[in-house]
């Protein structure tokens, strides 16, 4: 939730741009509001965590990053610029340049991810050659050197490989190489290690971070593990009801969230607290999308609502410069130049 | 079913509070792999190879390790979906099988919840005749059985008039796993086996169902198995916690000591696997590389020596039993076994005891 | 790989020797008596014991049938009752001919019916699905003898452009690849590509829009590739579960096709075993039908060889 002048003279320009993004689902039956205005900026090189629990809005905002939410039920309104590329106008085939080459992706899980029926290597050859001009043996010799770079033991041998014949770990190290292949700007992962054990995912996360600094990408990573967040992220983005309800710098958020949705959740989660002591929890579930509540949509659950939270959506306030919060308990003293919800 | 307070014993109690409610030993199950010449087996899954330990009458017992160590199979055995291929189990002081106590009582005495919460129940049966089923197969009147379900449904929250009619489609994942623990309760079991029950649900439903389970153990009298990938879970929920690697009990022992002391290098690392939420206090270093490896051909000696970082060429040929740490505390490391012949095994016993 | 080929071979002979007691069993249970059916009405008693000996009609049924069993091992199915010939090689003229048939329409059906069914899944829920998923319902329920009929007026009376019936215009009774030939081949491998056709259609349809649900195409359409590319992706992880429809299609164009050749008058295994039928000669019979079924053994082993060549998750020892 930054500023709208979010570019001051002589700074880079930000890597992603979103401003007011807006996704429904649109079929006979029912209209889907998955995401309903999001406002935020990527800079190059850095990480940024959407923190949410299932039906948030978060993978479908990622997925809007790359137009991948499917196409024909799928309606995207706002502003969306990803490297200055207008991702919401643009035409199917400019956008399909983009991917894999500026922008890529990996999966949740990366046995259905992958393609069964062919090698590693060919999956990660195909990428290249679709993305640069490249002779077949120059892309096979760099899909031997990704695989070299996601630390996967015996590369070479490994690029025949079929993806059921790797274990759980090697297989999304193999989805890495994939979105590396044409060197993105921009990363995006959703959920890419919750479907592994403990000690793989760590590894996972260790290896994504160093990629991450070594090639200066920016990263949008989505998850519902708060651990994996803590792990990854510059800034963490909680996000409910397809709404980001508070931003801002990792530890500042873990140590002391300002919305009491964010407070709920980090209470709920079981991180070293006494046995025998009650967990806090979050009464009632989240809204239906089909119907959202006038006002703030956390309301029907919250323990401060009052009157003006059901008036209108609250904007987002800013206690400090770097952190926001979409709840009007949160004071807004650390007004910027022109809020952007305003 | 009592109100709420402290539970009157078990009508099943026999052995008294000092004996286990549980023992296991040398529990093995062998999975035939099919597919070799003319159809048959080319070789097996040691899936448990070789297990024992007990569950103590009270308390919660939490079961770790990844995937491929054997925590689902053995939770499978326990509940006789599976056979073992050697190996048995007790029940307060009875043998279960030929000879001892029959399925038919041991299943009444012993309930489990799986993970996934809607393909455990019948789609077609409303929530509350999907609760009574099991007693009516076991001989409670059908009546009787309904008002029971819907007593159940009130004791795990769900307001029955409300909810006791719908069918499991129209819940959510945290009410159905609410109908799931009413159902495993119905027979008024013993021991309930909880395998992953709250890994596919939301943090915010996950503390609603780990409040829950926690009530319901104090209000029912009941002692739980409690199997989670999740180790903050476990931590918070377990009072006694077994590690588990490719088939194989690694450490148990009381949660403060595997969670404070961890005496195997496995269980060391899975602790420093987790993530931390500090951004200040990242993992530099990956704790173990690589994955599990296949149990179709563990290694030889200790299971865990090609991901350890302590292991030696004895590692490779003495397989290391559970060797005692005190209080209850047993880790299967030749460095906590006395004279081993590992470099960084205790001299004696005494040194032992005294880590 | 090449072991479990032979593996799969070994397999396919009780299964061969099962359909051999079958269709040898089948045609004992049927009522009738096969020496009645070739001598007239009024016939003696006697010459019709004699036949009976001559044929081994006589003999228990085990010896029946391993007497069967072997002569057939060696290539010899017997005479026909009917014209005394030898079964051999009437079958193998008819079964050259109705290959030819079978072959021609299932290229036909599998081309147009992987089209059709591509088509529908790649425009899923818009009008070119629904006008394709129409057709190829409209051709699974066409009953083909009536549209060969419709074929027969349309094509060769009211705008006389190809031959009616049979299967050459020279008279010759077996097929050759000459002009003489070939016009005689496309009303028939028409009239008996359409059901096929909308079964592929439907088959493919569903095969490819299942895949086009999973997850990996996702993956492939976020690397930038365009529909080509992903195109081929589709076709390799649908081809094990076509090819399967399609070997099943083409074993039952090999002998379901009794009433198109019959139309068309086309002297394939279709029009001998009417024949055969009617005349209730058994040698004939029981040699169509085993060369037939042991053809659907065949064309299964190859479809199973295929899909264990393409897909490499059910690859064996």
């Amino acid at each position: 939730m930054p500023p709208d002048s979010a570019n001051p003279p002589g700074a880079a320009p930000p890597l992603v741009h979103a401003r007011d993004l807006t996704v429904r689902f649109v079929t006979r039956d029912a209209t889907v509001h998955a995401v309903n205005g999001v406002d935020f900026d990527l800079a190059q090189g850095e990480v940024l965590c959407i923190l949410g629990e299932s039906g948030s809005g978060k993978s479908v905002t990622l997925r809007a990053l790359m137009r991948l939410n499917p196409p024909g039920v799928t309606r995207v309104s706002g502003t969306l610029r990803v490297g200055g590329h207008d991702m919401v106008a643009a035409s199917a085939r400019a956008v399909a340049d983009l991917r894999g080459g500026l922008v890529s992706m990996i999966f949740q899980e990366p046995m259905t991810a992958l393609d069964p029926i062919f090698t590693i290597g060919r999956q990660i050859r195909e990428t290249i050659l679709r993305h640069e001009k490249v002779s077949g043996a120059e892309a096979d010799r760099r899909a031997l050197e990704l695989l070299e770079l996601v630390q996967i033991p015996s590369a070479k041998r490994r690029l025949a490989a079929y993806p059921h014949e790797l274990s759980g770990g090697l297989r999304q190290r193999a989805m890495i190489a994939i979105a590396l292949s044409c060197r993105p700007k921009l990363l995006l992962a959703d959920e890419p290690t919750t479907a592994l054990d403990a000690t793989v995912q760590i590894q996972i996360l260790l290896l994504l971070r160093q990629l991450q600094r070594e090639l200066g990408m920016g990263v949008v990573f989505v998850t519902h593990d708060l651990g994996v967040a803590g792990e990854i992220a510059d800034r963490i983005a909680v996000m409910y009801a397809g709404r980001f309800i508070e931003e801002g710098p990792t530890g500042a958020l873990m140590r002391a969230p300002l919305h009491p949705y964010a407070q709920g959740l980090l209470g709920a989660t079981v991180h070293g607290q006494r046995r025998g002591t009650p967990l806090t929890t979050i009464p009632g579930s989240p809204p239906n999308l089909e119907r959202l509540p006038e006002g703030c949509a956390f309301a029907p659950r919250c323990p401060y609502t009052e009157p003006a939270c059901l008036a209108a959506v609250p904007a987002p306030r800013r206690p400090v410069p770097d952190r926001a919060a979409r709840c009007i308990r949160v004071p807004d003293t650390a007004q910027p130049p022109a809020g952007i919800a305003a | 079913m009592g109100p709420t307070g402290a539970a009157p014993p078990h009508p099943d109690e026999i052995g008294g509070p000092a004996q286990p409610l549980l023992g296991v030993r040398g529990l093995v199950k062998h999975f035939p792999l099919r597919g070799g010449w003319l159809g048959g087996a080319r070789g097996v899954v040691r899936a448990v190879d070789g297990v024992d330990f007990t569950i103590r009458k009270g308390e919660t017992l939490g079961l770790v390790g990844e995937s491929g160590c054997g925590k689902s199979t053995t939770s499978r055995l326990l509940m006789r979906l599976l056979e073992p291929t050697a190996g048995e189990v007790i029940l307060d002081g009875q043998g279960v099988g030929a000879g001892g106590l029959g399925r038919r009582d041991y299943c009444r005495q012993v309930q489990m919840v799986f993970q996934d919460s809607y393909a455990s129940l019948n789609p077609r049966l409303p929530v509350e005749e999907s609760i009574a089923f099991a007693p009516r197969v076991h001989g409670t009147p059908a009546r009787e059985a309904l008002a029971k379900a819907r007593e159940l449904l009130a004791a795990v929250g769900l307001e029955p008039a409300q909810f006791g009619w719908r069918y499991p489609h129209a819940l959510s994942g945290g009410q159905r796993q609410r109908v799931n623990i009413a159902r495993a309760l119905a027979l008024r079991p013993r021991l309930v086996i909880l395998d992953e029950p709250v890994s596919a649900l939301d943090k915010s439903v996950e503390a609603q169902v780990l409040n829950l389970l926690c009530d319901l153990k104090d209000r029912f009298g009941l002692t739980y198995l409690f199997i989670s990938h999740d180790l903050n879970v476990v931590q918070y929920m377990a009072d006694r916690v077994m590690v588990m690697y490719l088939g194989r009990v690694a450490e148990i022992g009381p949660v403060e000591a595997i969670f404070g002391r961890p005496a195997h290098p496995y269980t060391a690392a899975l602790l420093a696997s987790r993530p931390t939420m500090d951004p200040d206090r990242r993992r530099t270093e990956a704790p173990l590389s690589g994955d599990p490896p296949n149990p179709v051909d563990p290694p030889s000696g200790c299971r865990f020596r090609t991901r350890c970082a302590h292991a030696e060429p004895v590692c490779a040929v003495t397989e290391p039993p559970l060797a005692p740490l005190g209080d209850g505390h047993a880790a299967a490391c030749l460095m906590a076994l006395p004279g081993s012949g590992h470099s960084r095994a205790p001299a004696t016993t005494e040194a032992a005891h005294a880590a | 790989m090449i072991l479990y080929i032979l593996r799969r071979i070994l397999y396919t002979v009780p299964i061969a020797l099962a359909v051999g007691f079958v269709c040898f069993m089948l045609v004992q249970i049927a009522p009738g008596d096969p020496i009645n059916a070739i001598l007239p009405a009024d016939a003696p008693k006697e010459v019709a014991d004699m036949l009976r000996r001559a044929y081994g009609l006589d003999q228990p049924l085990p010896v029946q049938f391993w007497l069967w069993l072997t002569h057939v091992a060696q290539g010899d199915l017997g005479r026909s009752l009917a014209t005394g010939r030898p079964v051999t090689a009437d079958l193998a003229n008819a079964v050259g001919n109705t290959l030819v048939l079978a072959v021609a329409a299932a290229l036909i059906g599998f081309v147009a019916g992987s089209v059709l069914g591509g088509a529908a899944a790649a425009w899923r829920g818009t009008a070119v699905d629904r006008g394709a998923i129409g057709l190829a319902v409209v051709g699974v329920s066409i009953p083909h003898y009536w549209l060969g009929m419709v074929l027969v007026i349309l094509f060769s009376v009211l705008w006389p452009i190809l031959p009616a019936t049979g299967i050459s215009s020279d008279g010759s009774g077996s097929w050759a690849w000459d002009m003489a030939h070939i016009p005689h081949l496309i009303l028939p491998a028409v009239t008996l590509a359409v059901i096929p056709t909308g079964l592929i259609a439907r088959t493919v349809r569903g095969v490819a829009g299942d895949i086009l649900n999973q997850d990996f195409v996702t993956t492939l359409r976020g690397k930038g590739l365009r529909p080509f590319g992903i195109f081929r992706h589709v076709v390799k992880n649908a081809a094990p579960n076509v090819l399967a429809v399609m070997g099943l299609q083409l074993g039952y164009l090999m002998g379901g096709s009794i009433l198109v050749e019959t139309v068309f008058n086309w002297p394939g295994t279709g029009l001998l075993l009417n024949t055969a039928i009617f005349q209730r000669d058994i040698p004939v019979l029981q040699g169509t039908i085993l060369v037939l079924a042991l053809f659907f053994v065949a064309i299964n082993l190859a479809v199973d060889i295929l899909q264990t060549a393409i897909d490499p998750r059910v690859r064996r020892g």
